[in-house]
């Protein structure tokens, strides 16, 4: 193991790096704010991106405390294979799952957005109308 | 520690009591202390992400009632708290750096200021609970549909006034019957948990601080030999990561 002089920081780069934090705050809190979804689709972009840019800022912010506040900046390679290694996994583990649920046919009888896949015949008279759950409106929806 | 005696590494009189017979020198030994810790919060990534990914499983699913859940969270408290949290790791980054240079003063100014403003964050996330309490968003038996109707007398109204006021007019997430949506209790479940946990870790990581000051009030740490603050250091950034992301996982829903 080759091991690593350490390395004394300046506080004027924790205070820079304490900024940056900060302005990344308001910053997550205002974009949560804006409905990026309105714009993003009227120019067929998808839908989601509030989602996205949330967690980006989030990824940048967790960035900053890892590099500058937990030196990982100034640690060794072995160091950086152990630092990654459990957020590796958690992409893993992340992915294969959603891309399970993504494209799953969602019991019972709605897509992954809760729009139902098919059309329920109406109940016979005398019996419980059937139920999709997360479908509002619809007679005897659990909602 | 009776290393010194057993140590063929360095010479007696080196001024590193703590250095352990295994290690070639400070360095390795620091080096060898911040990879353990490195490898535990590994296995707390997965620890959390475990919570994360069956979050992220019902939030695609009934993404409408974790809006709902979500919009009943106060957003500004979620949101002073992440500035309370980093602000907590800032003094901790400084109170390492001071145990860089072995001034066991400053380490103990920078981590009493840390202990304080985890304690500021427990006291906000205890008296959001408290409110959630009051407006029947506990999952269960005592989960109100009907969200209160919000008069002056109303806890929030009385603790928080000024805050209504600064963010407008109060509107009750429901649907269009005035209803909350039964499954909203899914997302609090999610919340009460995630926030619990790390609430927990933060209690263990005051513990650890609280150990540090009494070893730095002992004059133990130096610029030779202060692991100990280095990991807390460590596991205390760690935590303020885990809530920099549920701060947006979990507050800030308005538009999923």
């Amino acid at each position: 193991m080759a091991e690593v002089k350490e390395h004394i920081a300046a506080p004027r780069m924790y205070i820079g790096v304490l900024i940056a934090l900060m302005i990344l705050l308001v910053a997550t809190i205002i974009t949560a704010f804006i409905d990026l979804d309105a714009w993003t689709t009227a120019h067929h972009l998808g839908a989601g991106w509030n989602t996205v840019v949330a967690l980006l800022i989030a990824m940048l912010k967790a960035a900053l405390i890892a590099l500058f506040f937990m030196h990982l900046k100034y640690a060794s390679r072995l160091t950086w294979v152990f630092a990654s290694a459990g957020v590796v996994w958690l992409g893993i583990m992340l992915t294969l799952t959603m891309s399970d649920y993504f494209t799953r046919n969602h019991p019972p009888g709605v897509n992954a957005k809760g729009e139902p896949n098919y059309i329920v015949e109406p109940a016979p008279p005398g019996h419980p109308s059937p139920r999709i759950d997360n479908y509002p409106g619809q007679p005897g929806s659990y909602h | 520690m009776s290393a010194t005696a057993t140590n063929i590494h360095s010479p007696p009189n080196s001024g590193d009591a703590h250095l352990q017979h295994q290690f070639k020198n400070a360095d390795q030994q620091r080096e060898s202390a911040t990879l353990g810790m490195w490898l535990f919060l590994g296995t707390e990534v997965l620890f959390f992400g475990g919570l994360f990914v069956s979050y992220a499983i019902y939030r695609v699913r009934w993404p409408d009632d974790f809006r709902e859940g979500s919009l009943d969270l106060k957003w500004y408290l979620g949101g002073l708290n992440t500035a309370i949290l980093l602000l907590s790791s800032f003094f901790m980054a400084l109170g390492v750096r001071a145990s860089q240079q072995g001034d066991n003063r400053r380490v103990i100014r920078h981590l009493l200021a840390t202990i304080a403003l985890a304690v500021a964050f427990l006291g906000v996330k205890g008296m959001e609970y408290y409110l959630e309490y009051d407006e029947g968003l506990v999952p269960g038996e005592s989960f109100r549909l009907q969200p209160p109707p919000r008069s002056s007398e109303s806890a929030l109204t009385r603790g928080m006034g000024s805050f209504e006021r600064w963010t407008g007019k109060y509107v009750p997430n429901a649907d269009e019957h005035g209803q909350r949506t039964r499954r909203e209790q899914l997302f609090m479940c999610f919340y009460f948990i995630m926030t619990a946990i790390h609430a927990t870790h933060m209690l263990i990581g005051i513990g650890l601080m609280t150990w540090l000051m009494m070893l730095a009030r002992r004059r133990a740490f130096s610029a030779a030999w202060h692991n100990p603050v280095e990991v807390v250091g460590l596991y205390w950034h760690f935590v303020d990561t885990v809530w920099v992301f549920l701060f947006p996982v979990l507050y800030l829903l308005r538009n999923p």
